[in-house]
């Protein structure tokens, strides 16, 4: 069980919805045997990026309330043996998808272990508060896997899912970022609250939600969403953009802010529920098959 | 002459620990199983098709 919460399972369990996602949009009929092979090898990548995540952040997990009941703060798997079991993972998941899919997925989960494990946990995490913004693409790119595993290749339309994810990450995160701002002060992580103040993160949070909105409907102008897509977008996206307003609005994070911080809070589950009910669009549209183009 | 091998001192494992061991043994041999059993269904996938589209 302490292996299974080395991975991540909350995180496996979008970053494999995603990559279905993408596998299912790809205009291409696969074989289930492969496509399942193809997200089994997607969610033990995503448990191995997990678990150097884990391994590599532990020192910084024990300081904070939120990450010290991890396994290896808290003791029950050693630092090495979860360093050892996600570089075993890695080369498995690598080598299952290059066995079951495509030599494109497979580099493309490659090179997304090694983002999120080396580029965002060990330089970008501790040396810069754009560490979301940037580590952000690690999570970003199952759907592009998907697709990749599907075709073999990767054209704009999987791009736009990455685009998706990469510029809903922001949000996000520093909706999160500004109720953990104090441990991850203490724990000397350079979080956007903790090096700019609250304000300049609830100012980015209605920035990047701006850029994000338009974005989320771009999949509908290529014919990639349907009528589905679009509604959900749209109502969603209202959602998000007003819960986002009433964060940049409030004082969440400011240190008499305490009670506005439920808008933050608001704002980090809305933003899940929207990513998931966007994907969810595409997979109905596609899998049952219910689409109904919108763009001419 | 012969020469003694030194033995490294190993604290012996506690009840809990050797069941963790034993578990986690287990488990990593019925992933392995698991892998094979997988791989030998995909090689079947991928080939199955061309193999029945050769010349006789």
């Amino acid at each position: 069980m302490d292996y299974v919460r080395l991975m991540k399972p909350r995180v496996m369990s979008l970053v494999v919805f995603t990559a279905l996602a993408g596998l299912v949009a790809a205009p291409v009929d696969m074989n289930p045997i492969i496509a399942a092979t193809s997200i089994l090898a997607v969610a033990v990548g995503a448990g191995a990026a997990g678990a150097l995540n884990m391994w590599y952040d532990a020192d910084i997990d024990a300081m904070m309330a939120r990450t010290i009941s991890r396994p290896v703060p808290a003791g029950l798997i050693r630092p090495d043996e979860a360093r050892s079991f996600g570089l075993i993972m890695s080369a498995l998941s690598v080598t299952l998808m290059a066995l079951a899919a495509t030599p494109l997925a497979a580099l493309l989960l490659a090179f997304s272990i090694f983002f999120y494990a080396v580029v965002y946990t060990m330089w970008l995490k501790r040396s810069t508060a754009q560490n979301i913004v940037i580590g952000g693409a690690a999570g970003a790119f199952p759907p592009v896997i998907g697709w990749a595993a599907a075709t073999g290749s990767a054209p704009l339309d999987a791009w736009l899912l990455f685009g998706l994810i990469f510029l809903w990450t922001p949000p996000h995160f520093w909706a999160l970022s500004l109720w953990t701002s104090k441990e991850y002060a203490r724990a000397g992580v350079p979080m956007l609250p903790v090096t700019k103040g609250a304000a300049e993160t609830r100012r980015q949070i209605l920035v990047y939600t701006l850029i994000f909105m338009p974005f989320a409907l771009a999949p509908v102008a290529t014919g990639l969403g349907g009528a589905i897509y679009l509604a959900v977008a749209s109502v969603g996206g209202a959602a998000f953009l007003w819960s986002a307003i009433r964060v940049f609005l409030s004082k969440a994070g400011d240190a008499d802010g305490k009670a506005d911080l439920r808008h933050a809070k608001s704002l980090f589950g809305i933003s899940i529920l929207y990513l998931f009910a966007l994907f969810a669009a595409l997979l109905v549209e596609r899998a049952l098959p219910l689409y109904w183009p919108v763009a001419s | 002459m012969t020469v003694e091998t030194p033995t490294p001192e190993v604290a012996p494992l506690t009840p809990e620990q050797a069941k963790a061991r034993k578990r986690r043994g287990q488990w990593i041999a019925l992933g392995l199983f698991a892998f094979v059993i997988l791989v030998f269904v995909l090689t079947m996938t991928k080939m199955g098709a061309n193999i029945l589209v050769r010349d006789l």
